[in-house]
């Protein structure tokens, strides 16, 4: 199994690092969407069929925690997984993502294998 | 306190450069210290919430564009990674700012971040007015020297894992 995976981020450096941990810790992609934030991410899931989200929180247009209070408005999009990679340390903000139904959270920076570790433990082992 | 979270932001940088971009820096003294040939890149962060002030870093082109080759695993001067050295250097203190004020303030405290503010085309007169400044501290890397600064309000509270 693959997945369609969906990067979040202003910075056009660390979607391109995320992808790069996603091919080293060989986690099976099927296709890899990028948006700059929330509202191109919205647009993204709005025509595609998205498995996983890994997005920022400082965005510009739409910060995260909208676009994951957008998410979850809808019926069609609530399901679809979030996980959060940001520099924040607060564990304060961490439990207000997880209570807004974020599904986890990974601190910059961060290893290939924890992006493996946490794309496995929401989707399920691969067959590969 | 001002001077504790001067070398705090030093050490912390220290810390991600190595861990983001595998390479080494070494804090050193400011005397004599002469800005690198070409131009400088210069980048801001403000933070607000549990207290507020900036972070500033003012780095050599040819550092930022050596920093963004290693993380985006580039070779050194591939045109990519030249396009990509202000992001890629703003990113990195992002993560150094995170980091800072967690072991500054601890988890409890909660700040909201700014985008990175970033200047290319920075010149020498600009980066020994940096230099100069009591609370500007230099870290030495690939044989270049980048220079970080650390301004905080009255109400910014220090815990103790600042000095440690």
């Amino acid at each position: 199994m693959t997945f369609n995976l969906l990067l979040v981020d202003d910075s056009r450096t660390v979607r391109a690092v995320i992808k790069k941990a996603l091919r080293l810790a060989k986690v099976p992609t099927a296709e890899i969407f990028h948006a700059g934030n929330g509202q191109e991410a919205l647009d993204i899931i709005a025509e595609n069929w998205i498995d996983l989200v890994f997005a920022d929180i400082n965005m510009p247009v739409m910060n995260g925690v909208e676009m994951i209070e957008k998410l979850k408005e809808s019926e069609v999009t609530e399901s679809i997984p979030v996980v959060v990679i940001s520099t924040e340390g607060s564990t304060t903000r961490i439990e207000e993502l997880k209570q807004k139904g974020v599904s986890a959270y990974i601190r910059k920076p961060f290893q290939p294998e924890q992006l493996r570790d946490i794309v496995m433990e929401i989707l399920g082992e691969s067959d590969e | 306190m001002s001077e504790q979270l001067d070398h705090c932001v030093a050490r912390v940088f220290i810390k991600v450069l190595e861990d983001v971009a595998m390479m080494f820096g070494d804090e050193v003294q400011k005397h004599d210290l002469v800005p690198s040939p070409g131009g400088h890149i210069a980048i801001e962060i403000e933070f607000t919430g549990s207290g507020q002030g900036l972070v500033r870093l003012m780095a050599p082109e040819c550092v930022a564009a050596e920093i963004a080759a290693n993380v985006l695993g580039l070779d050194s001067g591939h045109p990519e990674a030249i396009e990509a050295m202000q992001d890629a250097l703003g990113e990195l203190l992002n993560v150094v700012v995170g980091q800072l004020l967690t072991e500054a303030c601890g988890t409890e405290a909660v700040f909201d971040l700014s985008a990175p503010s970033v200047r290319g085309n920075v010149g020498a007169l600009e980066w020994l007015g940096f230099s100069d400044l009591p609370g500007t501290v230099a870290v030495e890397a690939e044989d270049s020297v980048i220079l970080l600064g650390v301004e905080v309000s009255d109400q910014f509270r220090v815990g103790d894992g600042v000095t440690r």
